[in-house]
C-alpha cells in the first residue's frame, strides 16, 4: 500500500498546484480582459459628456465675462451637453446649453445632493474652481450614478471575503479538474480492462473445447497408456494457460484500483491449506511442501479477495515447484506481528514461502525490488502479480534469497478481525 | 422426474464446436433430452416450445448476454440454471444480479467437474435423492443409505449424524485431502472453532470402520491440513 499511497499522494499534489496556477491564470486574464474593455471604451470616447475638470480648464474669464474655446463647446453640444459656473453665493455666472429646468441659484443642500446624486435628474458631474463650482451636466438618463463609501473595517472584512471568495472558487476547480480527470482515467481504464477481458473470453472458449476433449481422452479405456498421458499433458498445459489469462485480467483489474472489488472476510489459514492439499493432490513432483499455521494466525481474516489471495499463495508456491523440478523443500507459513503497543491496531498477517531451491537471479530480484509500475518485466506475471495483490489488499510482498540457498517471499498483511466459534442464541446449559 | 437422466437440458452456446462437445458429453453421461442454441433468441424459442428443466448457459452471446437472457426465461420458467463463463468478472456480476442462477463454471472446466455440478444443481432443484453409495473399506463397508457400518455382511454399528456428513463429505472427494475447515463446514456447518470437536468425531468414526482405530488405514490424517478417505487400490 506504501507505494500507490505515496503515488497517489504525488499525484494529489501535482493536481493541486497545478489547479492553483490554473487559478491564478484564469484570474489574469480576466483582469486583463476587463482592463482591455476599459481602454477600448477610452479610445472611443463618444457619447460622453466632456469631463467637468476638462471644461474648467478651458473656461476662459475675460473683464468679469466667461467663455469656452469653440473646440470644448462643441463637444460639449454634441453630445447634449452642457455647463454651468456657480458661484460662492450660489448664483449661476455662466452657462452653456443649459436647459430650461435648471434652476440659476443654488444653496448648499442643492450643491450637496447634486454633487453626489442628480440635478433635476440630469446626471451631472462637478469640479471646483477657484472657490467657483463647474457642473457638467449629460441628457436625463444617458448615465447611472452611485456613490460608494466604506468604513475602513468593513473594508477590510471585504477583502477577507474575496480571499475566501478565492478559495472556494479555488476548492471547486479542483474538485472540478479532478472529477474530470478521474473520469478521464476511468474511462480508459475501463477500455482496457474490457480489452483484455474480451482478449481472455476468447481464448478460453476455444481453451475449454481443447480440455473437453482432451479430458475425454485421457479417460478413453481403448488409448493405451502412452496417449492417455500426453491427454492428461493437454488438460494440464491448457489450465495452465488458463490461470494465466487469469492472472493476466487480475494484473489488469489491480493495476489502478486501489481495493478488490469484491472484499469478504478471508480466513487466510484456511485458505493456505486448501490450496498445499490441492498442490499436494496433484503430485508435488520432486518438492516436498509443509505448511506451518502458527497458532494465533488461526482464525484471522484480511478484508479482500479470496479469488486474489488464494492466486498469490498458488503463484507463490507454484514459483518454487516450477524453478527447482529437481527437486526442494517449500515450506508455507503463516504468524501474526503484534499491533501497536500490544493492541489489535496495526495486526499484521506474515505469510512466508520459502524454498531451498535455485533462488532468484539477480536480475529478478532487481526487478521485484523496483517500484510498482515498472514491472511486467522480463520476470514473468507469477510474482508481479503476487505484489500487486499484496499491495492491492493494503500489504506487501518482499523477495529476497536465503542464505542457504533458495527463495523467500514474505507477505504482510493488515489483519482483520478474528473470526472464533458462533455462539448459537440459546445455548444448552 | 425421478431421476435427473431424465431431465430437459437447454445448453445455450455460441461456439459451435463447444455446443456440440457439451452435448456429446450430456449424452454420454445418460441424459436423454439434450438440446443446444447458439443465440438468445433461439433459446427464448426452444424454451417457449420445449420447456427445458435445466439451462446451461455461456455468458456471452452474439445477441445478448447470458444474464439478460436467463431474466427474460425467469419470466415463464423457474428451471435451474448453471452458468459458463470466461470472464472472471462474471462470478461477481452473477452474485450482484440476484437472478437466482443456481451455480456457475468458469471456462476452460474440467467435464467431470461441470457433470458433478450440473447433477447436484438438479438434484437441489427438483429435490431428488442424493444416490448414496455404499463405501467399501477393506472388509467393512459403510452404507451411506442406511447409515450402517456392515463388517463381512453383518451390521456392525450404526453411524450418528456428524459420523455420517463426516464420512460422505471425505467420500465425495475420495483419495484427495479435505481440509479441516471444509469438513468443519459440511458438518457443523461453520469452519471456525470447531477442530477439536471434528479431532473426537473423526476418532469415534474410526472405531467404527477401521479394524484398528489407532493405525487407521482409511481415515488418514494429513497433517496440518486435514484428513483423506484412501481409495481401496491406494492401500
Amino acid at each position: 500500500m506504501r507505494g500507490p499511497l505515496r503515488a497517489r499522494l504525488r499525484g494529489v499534489a501535482g493536481l493541486a498546484a497545478s489547479c492553483v496556477l490554473g487559478a491564478v491564470a484564469i484570474l489574469a486574464v480576466n483582469m486583463a480582459v476587463v482592463g482591455a474593455a476599459m481602454y477600448a471604451e477610452g479610445l472611443a470616447g463618444g457619447g460622453t459628456a466632456p469631463e467637468a475638470s476638462k471644461v474648467s480648464e478651458s473656461i476662459v474669464e475675460r473683464d468679469g465675462a466667461y467663455a469656452v474655446p469653440p473646440d470644448m463647446e462643441q463637444a460639449l453640444r454634441g453630445n447634449d451637453s452642457w455647463a454651468l459656473l456657480i458661484d460662492e453665493g450660489g448664483n449661476v455666472v455662466w452657462g452653456l446649453g443649459v436647459p430650461d429646468d435648471v434652476p440659476t441659484r443654488y444653496i448648499p443642500a442643492d450643491v450637496a445632493s447634486f454633487a453626489r446624486w442628480y440635478l433635476n435628474d440630469y446626471p451631472v458631474s462637478c469640479w471646483r474652481r477657484d472657490g467657483k463650482l463647474v457642473v457638467v451636466g449629460s441628457p436625463r438618463g444617458s448615465a447611472w450614478k452611485y456613490s460608494f463609501s466604506q468604513g475602513f473595517d468593513e473594508f477590510s472584512g471585504g477583502v477577507l471575503l474575496l480571499i475566501a471568495l478565492f478559495c472556494v472558487n479555488l476548492v471547486s476547480l479542483v474538485v472540478f479538474v479532478s472529477a474530470l480527470s478521474r473520469r478521464s482515467w476511468k474511462r480508459r481504464d475501463d477500455a482496457r480492462n474490457e480489452w483484455v477481458a474480451a482478449v481472455s473470453h476468447d481464448v478460453r472458449t476455444p481453451l475449454s473445447a481443447v480440455v473437453a476433449d482432451a479430458s475425454l481422452l485421457m479417460e478413453d479405456p481403448g488409448l493405451d497408456a502412452g496417449a492417455r498421458e500426453r491427454a492428461a499433458r493437454i488438460v494440464a498445459k491448457s489450465r495452465e494457460a488458463a490461470g494465466l489469462l487469469a492472472d493476466l485480467n487480475a494484473v489488469n483489474r489491480l493495476r489502478y484500483a486501489m481495493e478488490p472489488v469484491d472484499a469478504e472476510d478471508v480466513h487466510v489459514a484456511a485458505m493456505l491449506r486448501s490450496v498445499v492439499a490441492n498442490f499436494l493432490d496433484e503430485g508435488a513432483g520432486a518438492c516436498e511442501l509443509e505448511l506451518d499455521v502458527a497458532p494465533a494466525a488461526e482464525g484471522v481474516c484480511v478484508r479482500g479477495s479470496e479469488s486474489l489471495l488464494r492466486r498469490m499463495a498458488v503463484n507463490l508456491v507454484g514459483n518454487s515447484f516450477r524453478h527447482n523440478l529437481q527437486g526442494c523443500r517449500v515450506t508455507v507459513s503463516l504468524d501474526v506481528r503484534g499491533g501497536l503497543l500490544g493492541t489489535p491496531f496495526g495486526r499484521r498477517l506474515v505469510l512466508v514461502v520459502s524454498d531451498d531451491g535455485r533462488g532468484l537471479g539477480a536480475d529478478a530480484l532487481a526487478a521485484l525490488g523496483r517500484r510498482p509500475g515498472s514491472d511486467l518485466s522480463e520476470h514473468g506475471l507469477g510474482l508481479v502479480i503476487v505484489r500487486r495483490i499484496a499491495a492491492a489488499h493494503g500489504g506487501e510482498a518482499r523477495f529476497s534469497n536465503n542464505a542457504g540457498g533458495g527463495c523467500r517471499c514474505a507477505v504482510t498483511l493488515p489483519a482483520g478481525r478474528r473470526r472464533m466459534k458462533r455462539i448459537p442464541k440459546s445455548s444448552p446449559r | 422426474m425421478r431421476d435427473i437422466h431424465e431431465a430437459r437440458v437447454l445448453v445455450v452456446e455460441d461456439d459451435p464446436t463447444l455446443l456440440g462437445q457439451l452435448a456429446e458429453l450430456l449424452e454420454r453421461e445418460g441424459y436423454r433430452s439434450v438440446r443446444g442454441a447458439g443465440t438468445v433468441a433461439d433459446a427464448l424459442l426452444t424454451v417457449a416450445t420445449w420447456q427445458p428443466q435445466l439451462l446451461l448457459l455461456d455468458v456471452m452471446l452474439p445477441d445478448g448476454n447470458g444474464f439478460d437472457l436467463l431474466r427474460r426465461v425467469r419470466e415463464t420458467s423457474d428451471a435451474p440454471a448453471l452458468f459458463l463463463s470466461a470472464r472472471d468478472e462474471d462470478a461477481s456480476r452473477l452474485r450482484g444480479l440476484g437472478l437466482g442462477a443456481d451455480d456457475y463454471v468458469a471456462k476452460p472446466f474440467l467435464p467431470a467437474e461441470l457433470l458433478l455440478r450440473l447433477a447436484a444443481v438438479l438434484r437441489r432443484s427438483y429435490n431428488l435423492p442424493d444416490a448414496l453409495p455404499a463405501i467399501a473399506l477393506g472388509e467393512a463397508e459403510v452404507d451411506l443409505a442406511t447409515g450402517e457400518v456392515r463388517r463381512l455382511g453383518a451390521v456392525e454399528s450404526t453411524l450418528t449424524a456428524k459420523e455420517h456428513a463426516l464420512v460422505k463429505r471425505l467420500n465425495e472427494s475420495r483419495g484427495s485431502i479435505v481440509t479441516t475447515d471444509e469438513l468443519c463446514r459440511s458438518v457443523y456447518g461453520d469452519e471456525f472453532g470447531y477442530a477439536n470437536a471434528l479431532a473426537i468425531l473423526v476418532r469415534r468414526l474410526r472405531e467404527k470402520v477401521e479394524d484398528d482405530p489407532s493405525h487407521p488405514r482409511w481415515v488418514v490424517t494429513v497433517r496440518g491440513l486435514g484428513y483423506r478417505l484412501m481409495r481401496e487400490e491406494a492401500r
